[in-house]
This record gives C-alpha cells, structure tokens and sequence, in this order.
C-alpha cells in the first residue's frame, strides 16, 4: 500500500517544474532570482505540509511573500540604524 | 476527448487508456464535484486531489465545498474492490471507477478468481448505472499479465460506451533554420 497523496516535497517539485518552460524563457538574471523565490519557499516546506492546503502553490507563494517581507524589514531596520548613525 | 466534452449518461461507460486515463477521470470528478455529489472509486491509487483540487478552481471559487462533494474510496486488493461494488447503494450519484482492473492483475490471485471477482463487480457497476452514469477507466493490462486479457474483454463486452484512447505523440518543435538533419 503506497502513498494515497503525493508529499509535500514532491508538490513543490511537481509545481517548480511546472514553471521550468517559464524560467527557460526568463533572462539568465531573472533565472537567479526566480531560483532564489523558489528556495526561499523551500525553507517553509515543513510549515506547508503542516497546513495541508488543497492548493499547495498559494502556500509556496505565501512562503515566497513572507521571505520578501522578512527581507524587507530587515532592510528597513538597517535604515533606520544608518539614519540614526547619520543623525548622531 | 476531454472532461467538458465527455458526454455523461445513465450507462455503462469504459475508457480504456495509458495510465488508466487518470487526467480526464480527475478532471471529470472535478467537473462533477462543481455541480453536485459524485462517489469516486480508486483502484489503482491514482486520484491525486491536488490536479482535482485545481481543476475545481477553474469551475468554482467555494473549492473546500466541492471537494467535500467528493466520496472517495479506495480499494487495494480486487476483493475490496469487489466489496466495496456490493456496498455501494444505488442512491443517484455519479460514481467514477479509476483503473479498475489494476488490483485484478495481482499475482497472488489465479485467473479463474480474477474472472469470477470480475464478474461479480459487472452486475453491480450496471446496477448504478441505472441511475446515474457510471464511468470505469482502466489501462492496457501489461504483458506480465497478458493472460487476464480477458477480463479486459469482459469489461467492455459489459460496458454501454466504451472508448479507447491513445497518447497523443510529444509535440515536435518546428527547426528554425529549415529540415533538421
């Protein structure tokens, strides 16, 4: 008796190779970037298979949204330290 | 031929195909599952709610409704595939039969049971479609058992539509600077 649903590791290869006609379309930069997008989800696989979605690309996106949105913040609070050294 | 165009009738329907026709089953029951209840009957461990789950999208927004429209079973060995035939009750739900055949290919089980199984499945499957359609796919069997051929036969003797579909060849890219060698 097998698996009766794919893991949730398998899901994300399954949805990255989905887009590998698009990355082969993609300039060799937007490649990496699209490379970094999809590790940046893998990290979050576990979370993913926990929430058990019947769409498990949204959560790789959300996965994707929430590596930005860390990156963004870690970003803007290096500004504020350079703001604040500039101040001083 | 494809899900929208699969014409759905109270009868016997038999789709014979590579891989047991899993794309269109799946996206069938995704159809059927927009509309209304369906009962979906997996022999060969090929329903993938995933691919069901994003076919439903593309026919309805409420996709945790639909996919709860689905009654899902699946059998391991032909004789809980033929249990579970018996106990399905004959109560108007469309009712899909993915890879049929599949667990009747065991080696554990002589052809002669297989035949019998498979002939007391038959009269259960045409019991359902009184009601409502009944669509059974099932795969070229493969040479290790090519002596079970005849159940094969036996389904679509039993069947009122049968089809046979063929994998369409892989698109060949055109050569941009004229005839490839």
């Amino acid at each position: 008796m097998g698996r009766t649903l794919p893991s949730i590791t398998q899901a994300f290869i399954q949805e990255q190779a989905a887009f590998s006609r698009f990355r082969r379309a993609l300039r060799r930069r937007d490649q990496l970037a699209l490379d970094d997008l999809f590790a940046s989800a893998r990290q979050h696989l576990s979370a993913a298979a926990y929430a058990a979605h019947a769409l498990p690309m949204e959560t790789f996106l959300l996965s994707m949204l929430l590596e930005q949105h860390k990156e963004i913040l870690r970003l803007r609070q290096q500004m504020a330290e350079l703001a604040g050294d500039l101040d001083a | 031929m494809d899900a929208l165009t699969f014409p759905l009738t109270n009868r016997l329907m038999v789709l014979t195909a590579p891989h047991a026709a899993s794309a269109l089953m799946l996206e069938l029951s995704a159809r059927l599952s927009a509309a209304g209840e369906l009962r979906v009957l997996d022999g060969g461990n090929r329903f993938n709610v995933y691919p069901v789950a994003r076919a439903v999208r593309r026919y309805t927004s409420d996709l945790t409704a639909s996919l709860a429209r689905i009654r899902l079973a699946r059998a391991f060995t032909c004789y809980q595939m033929a249990a579970l035939l018996a106990e399905t009750p004959a109560d108007g739900l469309p009712t899909l039969v993915i890879d049929l055949l599949a667990t009747f290919c065991d080696d554990n089980v002589q052809l002669t049971e297989s035949q019998r199984l498979l002939a007391d499945c038959i009269p259960h499957l045409k019991r359902l479609s009184q009601f409502a359609p009944v669509v059974v796919s099932a795969k070229p069997l493969p040479p290790l058992c090519a002596e079970k051929g005849v159940l094969a036969d036996a389904l679509q003797a039993a069947a009122g539509g049968s089809w046979h579909l063929e994998a369409l060849p892989a698109p060949k890219m055109p050569a941009l600077w004229g005839e490839e060698a």
